[in-house]
């Protein structure tokens, strides 16, 4: 944990709202990239990532330094999404994934192989997809992903493993 | 790093939002406030009904309490402050301050 983040931690814990804003600024990007990855859908990553901070401002006391802040906060987003699970995972049609893929310029990835990715994301188990999108996307070292995960090493790092062969026979499909 | 890792490692950064984004930031801060609007709520209606349930099984015990002795007037307006007091916690809400404020800006433009 960066002397920065401890010390806002600390701030946070006291009450401080600026020092809680600027927690949310420093993490957002990360948690928010976790859980649109995680729950396909960015308008409920979105409204659950706020509802992580929400919890992170209310149980800041429960923070024990063990793990990063931006960890810490991506436990908390996983924990609220496999409590979710049962009614987004009603919600979520397949059929409307395209609706979230932006159509903005400036993405060096093609619409083609997005959609493989999403949708090859989707269909993987959620704790592979966490593990997937912690070590892929949000840059988490294998044991950092299995301690927010609340998993085994091995566990994490065979989830990563399969998990990347998947999407990469995805793409090689949509190609 | 070959074609193939190159484009899922694209596909895995689309569409990933702003480093900064205040508009989410401000999503965050009026969700806290609601949270504690409903909290201070929840506490004052809850002290608040107590106090009434209290009052209302005891009308009559307080009555002549109160009319036995003058001096106990005071010990009921000073409940009756703490009252007030109460609801004075719910009015110094957000929602609370949000309308007069635009009650001010509509009296002093």
């Amino acid at each position: 944990m960066s002397d920065d983040d401890a010390a806002l931690l600390t701030a946070v814990r006291g009450g401080s709202e600026l020092a809680f804003n600027t927690l949310v600024d420093r993490h957002q990007q990360a948690v928010r990239i976790f859980l649109r990855r995680l729950l396909g859908n960015e308008a409920d990553a979105d409204d659950m990532a706020q509802e992580t901070f929400l919890a992170a401002w209310t149980h800041a006391r429960s923070f024990r330094g063990e793990a990063s802040v931006r960890g810490w906060l991506c436990g908390i987003a996983w924990r609220k999404a496999k409590g979710a699970q049962r009614s987004w995972a009603r919600q979520r049609s397949r059929d409307t994934a395209h609706h979230d893929l932006s159509m903005e310029s400036g993405a060096a990835a093609t619409m083609e192989d997005r959609l493989a990715v999403k949708r090859a994301l989707q269909a993987l188990p959620l704790e592979q997809r966490a593990a997937v999108t912690l070590c892929l996307v949000c840059g988490f070292s294998h044991s950092e992903a299995a301690g927010i995960l609340g998993s085994a090493l091995g566990t994490v790092k065979s989830h990563v493993l399969r998990g990347r062969e998947r999407l990469m026979k995805e793409i090689e499909k949509s190609a | 790093m070959n074609d193939l890792e190159t484009r899922l490692k694209d596909a895995l950064h689309a569409d990933e939002p702003p480093v900064r984004d205040p508009l989410f930031r401000v999503e965050v801060l009026l969700r806290l406030e609601r949270a504690r609007f409903k909290r201070r709520v929840g506490r004052a209606l809850a002290v608040a009904g107590v106090l009434a349930v209290l009052a209302a099984m005891n009308v009559r015990v307080i009555d002549d309490w109160v009319a036995a002795d003058d001096r106990r007037l005071w010990i009921a307006a000073l409940a009756a402050v703490a009252t007030l007091w109460t609801i004075a916690v719910v009015m110094t809400g957000p929602r609370f301050r949000m309308a007069a404020r635009a009650f001010g800006r509509m009296l002093y433009p």
